[in-house]
């Protein structure tokens, strides 16, 4: 069922969407030794679900379902927007680090989430200084307008997992300290938001789940269409 | 020998009318004439003679009787001749410092000067005997100066300039006084005065009078080059280059370098090819704008070979350019989020000429404010006001429906255009345009298109196009994406295509359609409007049916700028030419050997009506730095037109600068400021166009019926005035009966006739 879902998505990938906004998910080599096609966390409720609190929460026309992009294909610039999940194992070959780099200096805007812990961090940062070499990773700020364009979120809070809700614990993999940072282009435009020791994906895929938080998820779509937002403004 | 056969020159036979003198009619002397030449024939008949010598005899004799009739009726020319003593000439010799330049050809190895060379044309045609016309002397130096006398014109000093327009105007208003016939002017035809402007040339027309005139000097100098010409704008961003636009002046081709220095700084070198063929070439240069400021630029060009410029003066011209931050203002507003704004935003971000403020409507209730100067500006939404909407320079209107704006925001929305002189840019969206209502407001008679005005139009259509421009897109400035003709069509034809298009509805009368855009997998079927523009009012009006630019962004490679490109040469065309609250410029950019400068000001109130006054005061910086207020008064043919004429005491860069608000109106928002520069300089402006300017003589002559003529055919001034144009005029009828020709005719076939007979033994 997975793969037909999946053959299916791929397969819309290459044509645009008629709507103005469609979620791309990107989908990535990991090692050899995982065997789970880490790039389906939460796929695809969460930009199911996310789509459509975007759609009621904005003025934006907004595609209902998204869509599945490979670094190796020149249809990712048709989608601006880029969401990539549990990056602590994504490997990219160097034709994908290039194309990344373009595809970020070009405009687009690629959203990050869900890794966790001091090991799936340097996986990451080894990767992204695959891309710019010369571009250091940094804590964005409160007043980043990020995370005002929208809504004020001078103050947030760490979205967890819903597993790590389980165990009664906001954190997984020794990441107790969300962070929100960013690599930005000359000009301080951020290129990528970057959601470390958090699982912004799971509030989405979980919002209609009596489990999971209400407030956790209401935070994790104002971060969301700020994010949006944020792409489509600067 | 023409004369002397028929009495009279060519030319009276040319402009005369042959007539008889006598009461007898022609048909009498043709009838006449049948009686006398069949009388000689039936005589001729009875001689017993053969048949051939009888005609011989007869056409002998009928054309001694035809010549003698002819006489009989009293031939004449009638002919209109200057009345002698009754008619003024006014002589005009240039006494101007060009003319002083020894390039006349005369007896010997010597050159002599214009000057000189005019004063021999005045010498053996104006003052002489023959002359039927009385000659009135006048020297054109500093001003117009009556001479009564060869040796006093030979002493009067060179000026430094030369006013042929001042000269001739004065001179043409003595008409009425003079009964003058016509004008010589003699003259290189340099003039270097601001006064000939298109209505000098109506006032010559209309005086009746006709200017001759006579040209003195080298029509060109193989060895001078001039630099006739810089054109750049009065401002420039901080961080860019300007670019100069020289024109050379060159009689043959070479090679020159041009130097543009600010002070003793060399701000750019560029080695140019003067083409050959052609008398003047353009060519361009880059300077880089400098800090902020004001800088007086010195442009100069020298030969590159061995060539020696015999006037080097006319190598250098001087331009102020002043290096600011202010930038034009756009207001783009949005209804909702789309990438179209955030790449648009983007490709506009570096530019430093123009400063986007933009209002997205990101949710139901919220409006996003980006670009705005403090925390009021929008604070709430598209402006209220019409001064507040007036205060931006262009607007551009995205995917916004027109029922989001009031009734009088709509208006205002449209005198934007009309009224203030502003640029409006709409481009296409599922609320833009027809789908948005736009055809149902008032804004649809700004727009350059007829907006489909159905409550159910659907004109928006997400789907794949390519864009290209038409035969006037490719020809406009700025839509140039390549530095050739052909890169431009190779830059264009390799975009990527746009992902949603609209339907624009039919193109109005007068409005340019400069894209189009076709389904990029369609062999045929008929491209599509896609960018048209129009005048509307006092501004202009776009319609960019589409919000898919940004695919060229994301399509192309991050380093190409076509992007970019296209929307800052678009966004610097919206800006470009509006109208400001307040204006005021030079005529001229360089001033040379003239003590005051013609200004003037346009002056418009906040909602851009124009400002009615008796006058406007602005203040004057000297080149010392000292500054003085300067009374602009108003014009009375313009309404929110004002001019003042400006005394320079002395040489260097003038500034003049006025400012809101104007005078009775309450200071409010940020005040428009307005400045010119222009630098007034002596000693030059005899020494550029200093070669014979045949096509200013010609156009004098031409423009007042009179003749050019060069100084080696001035010999023939005499007789075109005798014969052309003279103020008061008689009639002369000259007899014709006595031409040689005629005895000549009769002798030769009496003589004829009789030689005839003597050989046939008939006498």
């Amino acid at each position: 069922m997975f793969f037909l879902q999946l053959s299916v998505a791929l397969a819309c990938a290459g044509t645009a969407k008629a709507e103005e906004f469609t979620f791309a998910r990107l989908v990535y080599t990991q090692s050899l030794f995982d065997d789970w096609p880490r790039w389906r966390a939460d796929w695809p409720e969460a930009e199911t679900h996310f789509n459509a609190g975007l759609d009621r929460l904005t003025r934006l026309e907004v595609s209902a379902e998204g869509v599945l992009v490979r670094m190796n294909d020149e249809s990712i610039f048709d989608y601006p927007w880029l969401y990539v999940v549990e990056v602590g194992s994504m490997m990219l070959s160097s034709s994908e680090v290039a194309l990344l780099r373009e595809y970020l200096l070009r405009g687009g805007f690629m959203m990050v989430d869900d890794f966790h812990g001091v090991s799936e961090w340097r996986q990451f940062e080894a990767v992204m200084s695959q891309v710019f070499p010369d571009i250091s990773i940094v804590d964005l700020d409160d007043g980043n307008e990020a995370f005002h364009v929208l809504y004020d979120l001078s103050e947030r809070v760490q979205i967890p997992g819903i597993r790590a809700l389980m165990n009664n614990r906001t954190y997984e993999k020794g990441g107790r300290v969300a962070r929100w940072r960013g690599i930005s282009d000359d000009d301080g435009r951020v290129m990528v938001a970057i959601n470390f020791n958090q699982d912004i994906g799971d509030a989405w895929e979980h919002a209609d789940d009596a489990a999971y938080p209400a407030t956790l998820t209401a935070h994790a779509y104002r971060l969301g269409v700020n994010y949006v937002l944020y792409a489509m403004t600067h | 020998m023409f004369e002397w056969l028929f009495n009279y020159p060519v030319s009276a036979w040319q402009e005369a009318v042959f007539a008889f003198d006598g009461l007898m009619p022609r048909s009498l002397l043709l009838a006449s004439l049948a009686i006398v030449v069949l009388f000689i024939a039936f005589s001729a008949w009875k001689q017993p003679i053969a048949v051939a010598r009888r005609t011989v005899v007869v056409a002998l004799q009928s054309l001694v009787a035809a010549i003698l009739l002819l006489m009989m009726w009293q031939p004449i020319l009638e002919l209109e001749v200057a009345e002698a003593g009754e008619n003024t000439v006014a002589w005009i010799l240039d006494a101007s410092a060009s003319m002083q330049t020894q390039d006349v050809e005369a007896a010997g190895n010597s050159a002599l000067s214009r000057f000189d060379a005019g004063i021999n044309i005045v010498k053996s045609f104006a003052l002489n005997e023959s002359a039927e016309f009385q000659a009135d002397l006048y020297a054109q130096a500093e001003s117009l100066q009556a001479v009564s006398s060869l040796d006093q014109l030979s002493t009067i000093e060179p000026s430094d300039s030369t006013d042929l327009g001042n000269s001739l105007d004065e001179i043409l208003g003595t008409v009425s006084q003079n009964a003058m016939a016509a004008v010589v002017l003699i003259s290189d035809g340099s003039t270097n005065a601001p006064s000939i402007d298109a209505q000098w040339w109506q006032r010559l027309s209309a005086a009746g009078v006709p200017v001759h005139t006579i040209g003195v000097g080298e029509i060109s100098d193989p060895s001078d080059i001039q630099l006739s010409d810089v054109t750049l704008p009065q401002s420039v961003a901080p961080g860019l280059q300007l670019t100069a636009t020289v024109t050379v002046s060159h009689s043959t081709a070479g090679n020159v370098r041009l130097r543009v220095f600010s002070g003793r700084d060399l701000l750019a070198v560029q080695d140019i090819v003067l083409p050959d063929n052609v008398q003047q070439s353009q060519h361009e240069i880059g300077v880089p704008s400098g800090e902020l400021g004001v800088r007086q630029l010195s442009f100069e060009i020298t030969h590159n070979d061995e060539r020696i410029d015999p006037n080097p003066t006319n190598n250098r011209q001087q331009r102020m350019v002043r290096t600011t931050d202010d930038r034009k203002r756009i207001l783009y507003v949005e209804g909702e989020p789309r990438w179209e704004y955030k790449f648009l935003r983007r490709a506009l971000n570096g530019n430093p000429s123009v400063e986007i403020v933009s209002l997205l409507r990101t949710s139901p209730n919220k409006f996003y404010r980006q670009g705005v100067r403090d925390a009021d500006e929008l604070a709430d939404g598209f402006p209220l006001e019409r001064e507040t909407l007036f205060d931006y320079d262009a607007i551009i209107i995205g995917s916004l429906e027109a029922a989001e704006l009031s009734s009088k925001q709509q208006l205002a929305l449209r005198d934007f255009v009309n009224v203030r002189g502003g640029s409006l840019l709409m481009l296409g969206g599922r609320h833009g345009l027809a789908d948005g209502g736009w055809g149902r407001s008032v804004v649809a008679a700004a727009l350059p298109v007829i907006l489909d005005a159905r409550l159910s139009a659907r004109t928006f259509d997400r789907r794949r196009a390519q864009v290209l421009p038409t035969a006037s897109g490719y020809r406009t400035p700025w839509l140039q994406l390549g530095q050739s003709a052909q890169e431009n069509r190779i830059a264009w034809q390799g975009l990527p295509s746009v992902a949603d298009v609209q339907q624009l509805g039919s193109v109005k009368p007068g409005a340019v359609v400069l894209l189009e855009q076709k389904d990029p997998n369609a062999s045929a079927g008929e491209a599509q409007a896609l960018l048209v523009t129009q005048r509307y009012g006092k501004g202009q009006s776009f319609v960019l049916g589409t919000s898919g630019s940004w695919r060229w962004q994301m399509g192309l490679d991050s380093t190409d700028q076509r992007h970019e490109l296209f929307w800052t040469q678009l966004a610097n065309h919206l800006v470009a030419g509006v109208l400001t609250r307040i204006r005021v410029s030079s005529l001229e950019p360089v001033y040379r050997d003239v003590s005051n400068a013609e200004m003037s000001l346009l002056a418009y109130l906040p909602d851009y009506t124009p400002l009615q006054q008796s006058s406007v005061n602005a203040s004057l910086t000297l080149p010392d730095g000292s500054s003085r207020s300067v009374e602009f008064t108003a014009d009375l043919q313009q309404l929110g037109r004002y001019t003042a004429d400006v005394d320079m005491p002395m040489d260097g860069p003038y500034m003049i600068s006025a400012q809101t608000p104007l005078g009775g109106e309450s200071p409010s928002g940020t005040p428009s400021v307005a400045e010119t520069w222009w630098v007034s300089e002596s000693g030059t402006a005899e020494s550029f166009n200093n070669t014979q300017q045949t096509e200013f003589l010609q156009r004098v002559a031409d423009v007042t019926g009179g003749s050019y003529l060069p100084s080696s055919e001035a010999s023939s001034v005499l007789d075109i005035l005798s014969l052309e144009n003279a103020a008061l005029k008689r009639q002369v009828s000259l007899p014709l009966w006595n031409m040689p020709i005629l005895f000549l005719g009769l002798l030769f076939a009496k003589l004829a006739e009789w030689l005839l007979r003597l050989r046939w033994r008939r006498l």
